[in-house]
C-alpha cells in the first residue's frame, strides 16, 4: 500500500516536472524566440479565422492564400533586408509595378525571348537599387526621402512605358501570349509561385543566419558606429541590401505581371505598406538589427489572410486597410523596444 | 611592476589642431611592455584627442608614432587594430543585438569559405574566446545579447575582444565611467590580468585613485601639453590634483 502510494506520487511528480518543462519551453519560443510571436500571431490569426468561417481552413482556401501571399512574401523579405540595416525602402512596390510593365513589353510588345526579357527585368532592379543605395551612403540622402522618390518616380516610368494602360496579349495585333506565364501556373500539383516565394525566403534566411555579410546586417542595424569601428564596411552592407530589395522588388513584380497575365503601372498599390507591416509583424522593430526572414512571410502570409477572411466574409474590402493597420500597431507594440529614431 | 623595459609605443613631438584650437601641443611619451601608463587631466586637457591619435581616429598634424621601435602612419581604426592597437571605449562600442562571440569577432568572424559565400563558423569562434574569457576568470554567457549584459559584463567583453586579437597595446578610455562600484572593483584585476598576459595599457581616467593605484606611470596633460610624467608611487592625489590645474 505504502510503495504503491509512492509510486503514485513518483509519477505525479515526474509529471508536475514534464509539465513545468512543457510551459517553459512554450513560454520561452513564444515570448522569447525570434520566430516565437509570428508563429503566436499566425495561431491566433488562423483560430479566430477559423471561427469566423470554417470554410477559411479548407484546402482551397489555404492554397489561395499562400499563393496570393507569395508576392507579398517576396517584397517583405526585401523590405526586411533593408530594415534590418537600420533603413526603410517605400519604393518595393513601385519597382515591382514598373518591372511588371518592362516584362510585359519586352516580351509581348518587343517579342524578346522570356529568358532574356527576365534577364533585363531583374538588371533593371538590381541598377535600380544600386542607385538608392549609392544616393542613401555617398549623397547622404536619408532613405525615407530617396526611396520615396523612387516612390513615386517608377510608377511613372511604368507609366510612360506602358502609356498608362495594362500591356496584356492583346496590346499587339495578332494577340501573343505572355512567355512566362507558367510562373503563375501549377509544377504537378505544386503552385510555383509559393514554390518561388518559399525559397527566395529560406534562402535569404539562411543567408543572413549563416553568412559573415549576415553579420554584418544585423551589425549595421544594431549600431553602425560600432560595427563601422570593427572594419565592417556599413556603406557597402546598405548599398547590397538595397541591392538586393530591387532584385528581390523585381522578382515580385515578374510574378506579379504573370499573375495578372499583363503589366500595369498600377498594380501592387499598397504592397510597400503591406510588406512593411509584415517586417513589423514579423519581429523586425524599425530600428533593424533584430528579427528574422522566416519571421516576415509569415507576417505576409497574416496580412493576406485578413485580406481572405474579409472578402470569404463578405465585408467591404475597404476593411482591408484598417484591419491591417490594427494588427500592425499590436504586433509593433511587441517587438523589443529600441530608443533609437529611426533611419 | 615593469620588468622588461623594452619601448613599445613612441610618441614624439606629437602635435594636433583642430581649426584654431591646438588640442595637443609638442606631446612626447613612450609605453613600455607590459606597463600601465596612467593619462590624468582637466576637461579638454588633451587626453581623448591622444587617444584617437593612436587608435587611429585622428591623424596628427605634426609628429612621429613609433611602434616597436618602427616609425608607423596609423591611417585608420582598422589599421590601429591591424597593427596591434585596441582601444576600450568608455562606452564599449559593442552592438548590443549580437551576443558576446559576434561582438568579440565582429569584423574578423573566422568563416569557412564556399565560393563567395563566407559561413561564420559560430562554435570555433565560440570555443576560442572561452580560452580568453577563462583566462579573465569571469563567468559570461557568451551566446547572450550583449544588450542584456550588466555594464561590468560589456566590459569584459569589450576588453575581451582587445586581448584575444594579441595586442600589442590596449588603450582604455574612462573604462570605469559606466559601471557601477562593484564592477569597478572587479575591473581593477582584470586589467593588471590583461597586463599580465601580455598587453601595455594605456589608461584613461578621472578617477585619480583608480590611476594611483592601478597605473606604473602616470602622464599628466595639461591644456594639450605634457606637464610631467610621474611614477605612481611617488605622488598622491593632492600632488596630481596641483600639476593638473598648475598649482605645481
Amino acid at each position: 500500500m505504502d510503495q504503491e502510494r509512492r509510486s503514485k506520487n513518483i509519477l505525479m511528480y515526474n509529471l508536475l516536472v514534464f509539465c513545468n518543462r512543457v510551459l517553459k519551453f512554450i513560454f520561452k519560443f513564444f515570448l522569447k524566440s525570434s520566430y516565437g510571436k509570428p508563429v503566436l500571431f499566425l495561431i491566433i490569426s488562423t483560430v479566430i479565422c477559423t471561427t469566423i468561417t470554417p470554410k477559411f481552413l479548407s484546402f482551397a482556401n489555404m492554397e489561395a492564400i499562400i499563393i496570393s501571399a507569395s508576392p507579398l512574401m517576396i517584397l517583405a523579405v526585401a523590405e526586411s533586408l533593408v530594415i534590418l540595416t537600420g533603413m526603410i525602402d517605400l519604393g518595393v512596390e513601385s519597382i515591382a509595378a514598373s518591372t511588371g510593365v518592362l516584362i510585359a513589353f519586352l516580351n509581348i510588345i518587343v517579342g524578346m525571348h522570356t529568358g532574356l526579357g527576365i534577364i533585363i527585368t531583374l538588371l533593371y532592379g538590381l541598377l535600380v537599387g544600386l542607385f538608392v543605395g549609392f544616393l542613401v551612403t555617398k549623397a547622404r540622402i536619408p532613405s525615407f526621402v530617396t526611396t520615396l522618390g523612387t516612390y513615386w518616380g517608377l510608377r511613372g516610368v511604368g507609366m510612360l512605358l506602358g502609356g498608362g494602360l495594362p500591356i496584356g496579349p492583346s496590346s499587339v495585333v495578332p494577340a501573343r501570349p505572355i512567355g512566362f506565364s507558367w510562373i503563375a501556373g501549377y509544377l504537378g500539383k505544386v503552385p510555383v509561385m509559393p514554390l518561388i516565394a518559399i525559397s527566395i525566403l529560406l534562402i535569404f534566411q539562411f543567408y543572413v543566419s549563416q553568412s559573415q555579410k549576415g553579420v554584418h546586417i544585423y551589425a549595421t542595424g544594431g549600431d553602425e558606429i560600432a560595427a563601422k569601428n570593427r572594419g565592417v564596411k556599413t556603406d557597402s552592407m546598405k548599398i547590397f541590401v538595397f541591392a538586393m530589395s530591387g532584385i528581390l522588388s523585381a522578382v515580385a513584380g515578374v510574378m506579379m505581371a504573370a499573375w495578372l497575365n499583363s503589366g500595369y503601372a498600377w498594380s501592387a498599390r499598397g504592397y510597400s505598406m503591406q510588406a512593411i507591416a509584415a517586417v513589423i509583424l514579423g519581429g523586425i522593430p524599425f530600428t533593424g538589427g533584430y528579427g528574422t526572414i522566416i519571421g516576415v512571410g509569415i507576417g505576409a502570409i497574416i496580412i493576406t489572410m485578413i485580406s481572405n477572411i474579409i472578402t470569404l466574409v463578405g465585408i467591404s474590402p475597404l476593411y482591408n486597410y484598417i484591419a491591417t493597420a490594427v494588427i500592425m500597431i499590436i504586433a509593433g507594440s511587441q517587438i523589443k523596444k529600441s530608443t533609437e529614431i529611426v533611419k | 611592476m615593469v620588468e622588461n623595459e623594452k619601448i613599445v609605443l613612441k610618441l614624439d613631438h606629437i602635435c594636433k589642431n583642430f581649426g584654431h584650437i591646438q588640442a595637443l601641443k609638442d606631446v612626447s611619451f613612450s609605453l613600455n611592455k607590459q606597463e600601465i601608463l596612467g593619462l590624468v587631466g582637466d576637461n579638454a586637457a588633451g587626453k581623448s584627442t591622444l587617444l584617437k591619435i593612436v587608435a587611429g581616429v585622428y591623424s596628427p598634424d605634426e609628429g612621429k608614432i613609433y611602434i616597436n621601435g618602427e616609425e608607423t602612419d596609423i591611417k585608420s581604426p582598422l589599421d590601429a587594430q591591424r597593427k596591434g592597437i585596441e582601444i576600450v571605449y568608455q562606452d564599449f562600442m559593442l552592438a548590443p543585438n549580437l551576443d558576446a562571440t559576434a561582438n568579440v569577432f565582429l569584423g574578423r568572424e573566422i568563416t569557412s569559405n564556399w565560393g563567395i559565400y563566407k559561413r561564420v563558423q559560430r562554435k570555433k569562434m565560440r570555443r576560442e574566446i572561452q580560452k580568453t574569457i577563462d583566462d579573465l576568470r569571469i563567468q559570461i554567457r557568451l551566446n547572450k545579447l550583449v544588450g542584456e549584459l550588466s555594464g561590468g559584463q560589456r566590459q569584459i567583453v569589450a576588453i575581451a575582444r582587445a586581448l584575444h586579437f594579441r595586442c600589442h597595446v590596449m588603450l582604455m578610455d574612462e573604462p570605469t565611467a559606466a559601471l557601477s562600484v562593484a564592477a569597478i572593483k572587479n575591473l581593477c584585476p582584470q586589467v593588471k590580468k590583461a597586463r599580465d598576459n601580455g598587453a601595455s595599457i594605456i589608461y584613461v581616467s578621472h578617477r585619480l585613485p583608480e590611476v594611483i593605484d592601478m597605473c606604473d606611470r602616470i602622464v599628466i596633460l595639461r591644456g594639450g601639453q605634457i606637464m610631467r610624467i610621474v611614477h605612481s608611487s611617488e605622488v598622491t592625489i593632492e600632488d596630481l590634483v596641483e600639476i593638473m590645474v598648475g598649482a605645481l
